[in-house]
């Protein structure tokens, strides 16, 4: 694990259930990400993904019933990169979702960390090309 | 039977397959010898009994018994008759068969084997030496049992033949033919010859030495001497002999260039004019067993498909041997010599050993008893064929036969006779077709009335013979009888019923004096009265003597003038008799004594005479009245021949039809067995089959190799609408529910290769899954007729899988969720405590508020939805006190994850209060109320948790876990609003929590 931090870094959360939702702003945040969210629902998180700037996106797949996947498609369309979170076993997506990375509930404080970070390196965030080649 | 005869007994009965006989049991126990069931390859011991073992045939060859098992089906089994058979081939005369009773006749055909063969031949007797009835009276009506004994005759008579045999086995050469039979047969043909007029000279010897000392053996006769004494003294041993000769020498186209003279002359001239309306007459008189009536039947049937035509065929087979006629009608025969193959091929069934002839020729034949010689022949014949049956008859029964053939032949007809018969003596009436072969054309010429009674014809006078004889005198004889007339006695010949034949010249008339009535011939009806004593008197002494008689010097009065006459009464050859009166020439002289005598006794005659003619005239009304009645009874016994002629043939016919219905019932009796007990069967497998469809409530249709339907179950209608009707329909007209369309192709490709398909099929209107199975439909002799295509539904099972699998899927998720709300849990806490202590405590309580949240979750299958106050107060239920805790609101159902959010906010304000709020101290009050604010669609879930009576509160200084998840929580998954103050009196606070579906609604009210 590095000690780098992504300051600045900002990503959006979209996760319905409050304490997980606590937990993965707790870690980005300590990561130095400024956090956009948590929002627990689709017609929230749809005008989020319109309207405001952010780098990078955590989505998890169902929210209160319903599937993320417009809000995923306006974040491919603005080029943002996101990860697809969901506790089922095997959880078919469409086809257009399969390239992105997924993170599979209950996952670990690394494994978050270490999706962050391919999310961030991703990104066009400035700073983010600095951290290019390096090893994760 | 004595223990140790010698002899081998082999006991042949009718089982049914499948009874267990106890018949060698039952034997054993009545004789020494020992009794056992027959074994295949078993020798033939002496002094044992064999028994024939159930559902078997048993045979023997090489003095070895053979079973062969299992018996053929009933029609065709007759195992006496094929042991006989077998019986008679291996040991020859040494056999005897013994017939006892039993149903049927099974045994007499074997029997006839037995006797060619010389063996010796029993049938039971009942009684007084009448054969039992069923087989025995069968075998005897055969004509083929040597004798009937009642059962404890037979040993003796088995005993005595036994020794028989023995002693004259010396006498025997290497064949079993007697060495010295040579030298007498010659003496037994001559007297056969000379007593019966037939010679059996020419015969071969061989087979007359076997008949003669088969009726030896039968006689139990040891020399030869001895038995042509028998002979000499007792005719009917004669005759036996005779019969015995005669087995067996008919035979099928017996002389067969004249059967082909016949075809090739006779018949097409036969048959030229006859159309298919017109019907061809045959009479066979003295057929014997049929042979040559099925021979012309052939030729006959062979003619007509030649000559492309097909008149009516009708043979008459006749024999005065009903026993002859009886095989005749049986119509099968073993010996079937004489018929060429092709023949045999075409026109005879095999049925075992035996040939019968095929229904076309069986049916145009029909046989009766009947004698040429005694009975009225047939009439309108067109082929009439009598071959070596004349032969027997002296040359006055011929001609008469002869003259019955000539009436019974229609005009052109054909008369068929032996090569040593003729028709020489009638040649007005026949003439020669083919000289050689005796084949005869019948001449018109009026002559010869058929005679019918022997006997009659035999009395009676041939007045053209008379007539002929007296033609044969000459000129000078004529005159020198006329100039003697005058002088010689009139006379009157009578015959035997006294009626007058022949009536002389010169005055008769004086004698005679017709009475009143009919006219008669009769002589003393003619007689004058005076003289009818006197006559009757002489013909009775004539009569008694058969010697002339002459009475001198009868007083007569005649014209009134007193006469002698002298009468005189002779018999001639062929039983007439001569009647002659002559007057007395010297009447004048002796007068007076006369006179004188006739006046003495005047008055006792006038007295007599008196009562005479009155008896006269009674006994002439009595006459008078015989004779009419007797006219009557001519007239009518002429119809009653007439008509008894017809009856007798068409009862014979009956007979026959008789005969073979009674065969078609008894076979028709067995097929209707077989198929009641089949058709039984078949119900029941039905009921089986529909029921077991019925039962698995699997839809089934079949269909044909057009998919055409030929049968569904009521199932199917669901499925496509089917109705009884569309039975015949292509299957591809009728409308299906069913989501599949190539159900046409398919059933080609099962069709095309055999193999079940299957497939998954959907009903889409009532969202019902089927597997549908198409198999080929194998008849029972494996040809493929059509497919069976099944649909079972399985659309219960599908929901339940679908159902099983969404509820994995979920409790997958949510147990995944569950784990991560827990680990973040676990690391909040962590991160929130101060001490160990601290943390456990603090987690202890999250984890079990999590797991409370669960548990009630999961109680009704974690499916449905949680009352909220069972949540708050299972929540609280650690702290309650003697009412220390008010809970109180509306019923809210609440969403597993609504609970599960609300469960962790009660659970951080329950323990916040615990440590440091109301419920820390015993006066502390708590007090949680909710309600249900707005309207439908738009309702608000509104809480109120407010503490009282406790230590003074103060907002903690720290924001923790326990704050986020209170204040946090809800907000953030249900967008509600949570207002928590830290009042003086104690912890307020608020939750307004929106009533979506997401988070639960109020409980409707039950309707009363």
């Amino acid at each position: 694990m590095t000690d780098q931090k992504m300051n600045g870094f900002r990503v959006l959360i979209v996760e319905d259930e409050m304490m997980i939702a606590v937990d993965i702003e707790d870690t980005l945040k300590a990561l130095g990400c400024d956090v956009v969210g948590p929002i627990a629902s689709v017609k929230k998180a749809l005008a989020v993904a319109t309207e405001e700037n952010f780098d990078a996106a955590i989505l998890d797949v169902t929210l209160r019933g319903e599937l993320i996947f417009p809000v995923a498609e306006r974040l491919v369309q603005r080029g943002i990169p996101f990860v697809l979170a969901s506790g089922y076993a095997q959880w078919a997506l469409p086809e257009p979702m399969r390239v992105h990375p997924r993170l599979t509930k209950p996952f670990t404080t690394e494994e978050l960390e270490t999706v962050v970070w391919v999310l961030f390196n991703k990104s066009s965030h400035p700073k983010a090309a600095a951290n290019q080649g390096q090893d994760l | 039977m004595p223990p140790d005869s010698g002899m081998s007994f082999v006991l042949v009965q009718h089982l049914s397959p499948d009874y267990k006989s106890q018949l060698s049991e039952i034997l054993g126990k009545s004789t020494d010898m020992p009794v056992m069931e027959a074994e295949d390859g078993m020798e033939l011991a002496p002094n044992t009994v064999f028994v024939i073992p159930p559902d078997s045939t048993l045979t023997i060859s090489d003095r070895k018994l053979m079973v062969r098992k299992p018996a053929p089906p009933r029609p065709e089994r007759r195992p006496i008759d094929t042991f006989f058979f077998s019986l008679a081939q291996d040991v020859g005369e040494s056999a005897v068969c013994i017939i006892l009773a039993g149903t049927g006749t099974d045994g007499t055909l074997g029997l006839g084997a037995i006797k060619e063969n010389g063996g010796l031949t029993i049938a039971q007797a009942e009684y007084d030496h009448m054969a039992m009835s069923g087989m025995p009276q069968s075998a005897v009506a055969s004509g083929q049992v040597d004798v009937v004994l009642a059962v404890g005759d037979i040993p003796a008579k088995l005993m005595s033949y036994q020794s028989h045999l023995q002693k004259v086995a010396s006498v025997k050469g290497e064949d079993g033919i007697r060495q010295d039979m040579a030298s007498h047969l010659s003496t037994i043909s001559k007297l056969l010859h000379a007593k019966l007029g037939h010679d059996f000279g020419r015969y071969k010897e061989n087979t007359l030495t076997r008949r003669v000392q088969r009726r030896m053996q039968v006689l139990q006769v040891d020399t030869l001497p001895e038995y042509i004494e028998i002979l000499k003294t007792t005719p009917v041993q004669i005759e036996l002999l005779f019969r015995e000769f005669l087995i067996g020498v008919t035979q099928f186209f017996r002389d067969p260039l004249a059967f082909e003279a016949l075809e090739k002359t006779a018949l097409p001239k036969l048959l030229e004019h006859k159309t298919d309306n017109d019907t061809v007459r045959v009479w066979v008189p003295g057929c014997s067993t049929g042979e040559e009536v099925y021979s012309i039947a052939i030729l006959l049937k062979e003619a007509c498909l030649r000559m492309s035509i097909a008149p009516k065929l009708q043979l008459f087979g006749t024999d005065v041997d009903d026993r002859a006629v009886a095989t005749a009608r049986a119509a099968r025969y073993r010996n079937v010599t004489g018929i060429s193959a092709e023949r045999l091929e075409r026109w005879f069934a095999a049925d075992g050993d035996h040939h019968c002839p095929i229904k076309e020729i069986r049916e145009i034949c029909i046989f009766s008893p009947h004698s040429v010689v005694k009975d009225p022949p047939f009439s309108k014949l067109d082929l009439l064929s009598c071959r070596n049956l004349l032969i027997y008859m002296n040359a006055d029964l011929q001609d008469r036969v002869l003259h019955s053939f000539h009436y019974a032949l229609r005009r052109d007809g054909i008369l068929f006779l032996g090569p040593s018969e003729g028709t020489t003596r009638l040649t007005s009436a026949f003439v020669a077709l083919d000289k050689k072969h005796r084949i005869f054309t019948r001449l018109d010429s009026e002559l010869l009335l058929p005679q019918l009674s022997p006997a009659a014809a035999g009395s009676k006078a041939h007045p053209y013979e008379a007539a002929k004889s007296a033609s044969g005198e000459d000129r000078t004889d004529r005159n020198a009888r006329r100039a003697l007339e005058q002088y010689a006695p009139v006379f009157v010949v009578i015959d035997r019923d006294q009626n007058i034949v022949r009536f002389s010249g010169g005055n008769v008339g004086a004698y005679l004096e017709p009475s009143s009535g009919a006219a008669s011939l009769k002589l003393f009806t003619l007689l004058r009265k005076n003289l009818q004593a006197a006559v009757r008197d002489a013909l009775q002494v004539v009569a008694d003597t058969k010697l002339p008689f002459v009475q001198d010097d009868i007083a007569l009065t005649i014209d009134g003038k007193n006469r002698l006459i002298t009468l005189i009464v002779t018999p001639i050859p062929a039983d007439l008799c001569v009647v002659a009166f002559q007057d007395s020439r010297f009447a004048g002289a002796d007068l007076d004594p006369l006179r004188a005598r006739v006046a003495t006794t005047e008055h006792d005659c006038l007295a007599v005479e008196q009562e005479l003619r009155t008896t006269k005239i009674q006994l002439q009304t009595a006459i008078d009245d015989l004779l009419t009645t007797s006219e009557d009874m001519k007239s009518a016994t002429e119809e009653y021949q007439s008509v008894n002629e017809e009856l007798q043939s068409s009862n014979e016919e009956l007979e026959t039809a008789k005969e073979e219905m009674q065969s078609v019932n008894e076979e028709l009796h067995t097929i209707n067995a077989e198929m009641t007990a089949k058709n039984e069967m078949m119900m029941l497998l039905n009921s089986d089959l529909k029921n077991l469809l019925d039962s698995t409530d699997i839809a089934t249709v079949f269909l044909d190799n057009n998919l055409r339907i030929k049968t569904f179950t009521t199932g199917m209608t669901q499925i496509i609408h089917l109705r009884d009707e569309d039975r015949g329909r292509p299957i591809t007209e009728i409308v299906t529910l069913l989501n599949y369309t190539e159900l046409q192709s398919d059933v080609r490709h099962v069709l095309r290769t055999l193999k079940v398909m299957e497939k998954e099929v959907h009903l889409v209107a009532q969202d019902m899954t089927f597997i549908m199975r198409i198999h080929p439909y194998r008849t029972i002799d494996n040809y493929i007729d059509g497919v069976v295509i099944t649909f079972v539904d399985i659309s219960a099972r599908k929901k339940a899988e679908e159902r099983a699998a969404l509820l994995m899927g979920e409790l997958d998720h949510r147990v995944k969720n569950i784990l991560s709300i827990v680990s973040v849990v676990v690391k909040q806490t962590l991160t929130s405590s101060t001490s160990a202590k601290e943390f456990a405590d603090n987690i202890e309580g999250r984890i079990a508020a999590i797991s409370r949240a669960h548990s009630v979750l999961t109680k009704d299958g974690g499916q449905t939805d949680t009352i909220f106050q069972t949540l708050i107060e299972t929540e609280l239920a650690p702290y309650v006190r003697d009412g220390n805790i008010t809970v109180s609101g509306p019923d809210v159902m609440l969403s597993p994850k609504a609970s599960l959010a609300l469960a962790m906010a009660i659970h951080e304000l329950c323990s916040n209060a615990a440590k440091f709020g109301s419920l820390s101290i015993a006066p502390g009050r708590l007090s949680v109320t909710w309600s249900v604010i707005g309207t439908n669609g738009d309702q608000t879930l509104h809480l109120i948790w407010a503490e009282t009576d406790g230590p003074p509160v103060k907002p903690p200084k720290r924001r923790g876990f326990g704050t986020t998840l209170i204040e946090r929580g809800l907000p953030h998954e249900f967008d509600a609003t949570v207002k928590r103050e830290f009042l003086q009196t104690g912890v307020r606070c608020a939750i307004d929590i929106p009533l979506t579906d997401a988070v639960g609604r109020l409980r409707p009210k039950p309707d009363h």
